[in-house]
């Protein structure tokens, strides 16, 4: 029986997993297809493991926002999700560094091993954003339930990279696979609302996004994601008073907010 | 000299007329290929990922080569038997384990040398590449690593199998490569005799977490500071010079 | 006479004290300049043991052994010494010139030296026609060629070979006898172990006999044979000697 190197192994492994992307593309293969099992050939070489390698992915991906550098200190990655983009700089501002990276070594050593570590904090920006766009295009496709990875490269893509309709060609992607996703419907209403200036299609979406969150567990912050944007799309869309009963609701859920109460029509 | 140039011409030509390197060689340039053509939801023209998993890839197969050439040298010649002729000859067993270094040095350097030219011109390609100053240190520090590599294996060989020698070779690897940070965090909050003693580990095991600037070369961060690359050069000399003097003392004392 | 090799009270010991086995109990031997000395005795009487201690490969437990008049543990007395190993391995992907020009270029010989001199020992071995092929590719007999054309290269004072015509032809070892009768003439020494008693008487001016880690008898070969029954052959000798050991 003919023996294989390791490194004969490795090199086939290698190839089958850089030629199964290659025949899901050629293929085309759709979810629910009869004969096929919906699943692409990629998802289907790695199992259940594809899932955690995708939360990896959105992990590098994050790292890359951060020029390279992982989260240092504890509850960074709680409060600077990617997600929250527009938050991103007041999460940011005047916060210290921790971890090694700014940490005193005892010796020549330990503070030369500081110095080859890259200890600075940086966001991308401009066009540097497309840098972290693989690590998301590949979570997705490796897991396509992976809603989080749609929405990010969604987002991303489409408004700090200007490219709003590729952004929303693959956030509709995410939708085939992710029918009863609130997520990935709100960010494609976002897109059409803030991006595309269509108002009416955001409604559209917004809706659908609306729909699907109240189907599920949620908390006030999520709905108030969904309600304020569909609300905003009424209004834009020319339809002011269909954005009332949702001031409405928003007020209920956030008394202090002056804008919901003002929207509202100060109903108490 | 002329015992370490013959010993380093033989395996040389091991090298190129045995198929590991090429196997490596093709890995490389089909996975940095494959990635280079790739474009995402219409987006091309992006680097970093492609600086970053070529700079692992390089490390990675440069150690394998350095690892296994240098772990097989001496259990192989005895094994094998061929080291009776050689001992037979003016060679000392010193001189044959410096001259086994020395010819493993160079096999994993012209490897390294070969594999770093494919990745430069993978990241340049790819519309990215950084400074020619971090290009130029990354091969610094990438030599420094290949010295250690082939040092700690060479170490090893004296006293372990082959397969005992690389697993032990890529646990130490790993244990840096992933856990560099949350060590030196233990190291320094740890007081008394506990403090001590993973002190006196610490410094025992070798850095190869000195050698990585994968995340400046990929993301365009400042070059590092000559100071550093100072100590990292004279920490890689006086640890391989350690790791060989032992070897020596204890494959001199040893029975064939 | 100057002695080629001398050995005084050599013993070494094999394995742990609870289940050793004493290889060599103390030998004495000498060996002239410019003789052919056959070590004979019979598996595991200790003749392997005894010419790795001479090349410095292992180390004895008690006594002491000169080459050429330089303690054993003499790095630069190798430089006139050509050792041919029991077990004939070498690298298996190089050829056989350059298997040759490797060793050569240990003793830092000249390149140009060093290519005439491969050619000559391949031709002198029959080997000139697979100077070329890799040696995996060579037979038991042509890697015993190899290790004798290897063994050459330096143009040794002293040749050491163990069981040198294992393995060969009668062609190919009377090709031997005659180049061991022409080092001689040079000058050079000889000194080789070997079952093959007929070769050895053959070719031997003295023998040795080992047995049990023990010399049972040394002296020129017509003595040694002559002493017993005029006319008997060594091997008689040999088998009557190893009777009256045990």
């Amino acid at each position: 029986m003919k023996r294989y190197s390791f490194l004969v192994i490795s090199a086939a492994a290698a190839a089958v997993l850089c030629i199964a992307p290659l025949a899901d593309e050629l293929t085309a293969v759709e979810p629910g297809k009869a004969g096929t099992g919906g699943m692409p050939y990629i998802v289907r070489l790695l199992g259940e493991s594809r899932s955690i390698i995708s939360s990896m992915m959105i992990a590098q991906a994050d790292r890359y926002f951060h020029g390279g550098v992982g989260h240092m200190f504890p509850g960074h990655e709680e409060e600077c999700p990617i997600c929250s983009a527009s938050q991103e700089e007041a999460h940011h501002a005047g916060r210290p560094l921790s971890g090694s990276g700014g940490v005193p070594g005892k010796s020549l050593l330990f503070r030369a091993a500081e110095e080859i570590n890259v200890g600075e904090h940086r966001h991308l920006q401009g066009d540097e954003i497309k840098e972290m766009i693989p690590w998301l295009y590949y979570a997705f496709k490796l897991d396509p339930s992976n809603e989080q990875a749609y929405v990010l490269a969604g987002y991303y893509i489409s408004s700090r990279l200007d490219r709003p309709e590729e952004g929303l060609k693959l956030l509709r992607e995410g939708v085939k696979y992710n029918p009863g996703s609130w997520k990935i419907n709100a960010e494609i209403g976002r897109i059409y609302l803030e991006e595309m200036k269509d108002p009416d299609r955001a409604v559209i979406y917004l809706s659908r996004a609306g729909k699907f969150l109240f189907e599920i567990p949620h908390d006030k912050f999520q709905e108030r994601t969904v309600l304020s944007m569909l609300a905003h799309a009424y209004e834009e869309a020319g339809r002011p008073s269909r954005a009332v009963p949702f001031y409405r609701r928003l007020y209920a859920l956030f008394p202090d907010t002056e804008l919901y109460r003002r929207k509202a029509g100060n109903v108490r | 000299m002329r015992v370490v140039s013959a010993v380093s011409g033989v395996m040389v030509k091991e090298l190129i007329r045995k198929k590991d390197f090429y196997v490596f060689l093709g890995l490389l340039t089909a996975i940095l290929g494959f990635l280079s053509f790739q474009s995402f939801s219409g987006i091309g023209g992006v680097s970093r990922y492609i600086e970053e998993i070529g700079y692992t890839l390089v490390m990675l197969f440069v150690f394998i080569i350095a690892v296994t050439f240098s772990a097989k040298q001496i259990p192989d010649e005895i094994r094998n038997k061929t080291i009776y002729p050689l001992l037979a000859k003016p060679v000392s067993r010193g001189s044959l384990i410096f001259a086994k270094y020395a010819g493993s040095v160079l096999v994993s350097s012209l490897s390294f040398l070969v594999l770093y030219c494919v990745y430069a011109f993978f990241c340049i390609n790819s519309g990215g590449g950084a400074a020619p100053v971090l290009y130029a240190q990354g091969l610094f520090l990438g030599e420094c690593f290949v010295l250690l590599s082939c040092a700690m294996a060479m170490f090893f060989s004296v006293f372990l199998t082959f397969s005992a020698n690389v697993t032990l070779s890529f646990l130490v690897y790993f244990t840096f490569g992933f856990f560099a940070e949350p060590i030196r965090e233990a190291v320094l909050r740890a007081e008394g005799a506990a403090g001590l003693a993973l002190s006196g580990l610490y410094y025992l095991i070798p850095h190869f977490d000195l050698y990585d600037i994968k995340v400046r070369l990929a993301h365009s961060w400042p070059p590092v500071p000559l100071w550093v690359l100072t100590v990292v050069g004279v920490y890689t000399a006086l640890y391989c010079f350690l790791l060989l003097f032992v070897s020596e003392k204890i494959f001199s004392g040893r029975r064939l | 006479m100057d002695k080629a090799v001398s050995i005084k009270g050599l013993r070494y010991t094999y394995g742990p004290s609870g289940g050793a086995k004493q290889a060599l109990k103390g030998i004495d031997l000498e060996v002239g300049k410019g003789h052919i000395f056959g070590f004979i005795g019979p598996n595991g009487a200790g003749k392997t043991t005894t010419i790795k201690i001479l090349l410095g490969i292992m180390r004895s437990q008690e006594g002491s052994a000169e080459l050429l008049g330089r303690p054993v543990g003499d790095v630069k007395v190798r430089s006139r010494i050509g050792y041919m190993p029991e077990v004939a391995n070498y690298y298996g992907f190089l050829t056989a010139r350059e298997t040759l020009m490797m060793y050569g270029s240990v003793f830092g010989i000249g390149k140009r030296v060093l290519r005439e001199r491969s050619a000559e020992l391949l031709e002198k071995t029959g080997l000139s026609g697979e100077a070329e092929r890799r040696i995996k590719y060579f037979s038991k007999g042509m890697m015993q060629k190899l290790s004798f054309a290897q063994a050459l290269i330096n143009d040794p004072d002293l040749l050491v070979l163990d069981e040198p015509t294992s393995g060969l032809d009668p062609l190919a070892r009377s090709a031997m006898r005659k180049v061991l009768k022409s080092l001689q003439s040079e000058g050079k020494t000889v000194f080789f172990s070997s079952h093959e008693l007929s070769e050895v008487e053959l070719v031997s001016d003295r023998v040795g006999i080992i047995y049990e880690g023990g010399i049972l008898g040394e002296g020129p070969v017509g003595e040694l044979i002559g002493g017993k029954e005029a006319g008997q052959s060594l091997e008689n000798y040999f088998l009557q000697m190893i009777g009256e050991g045990t």
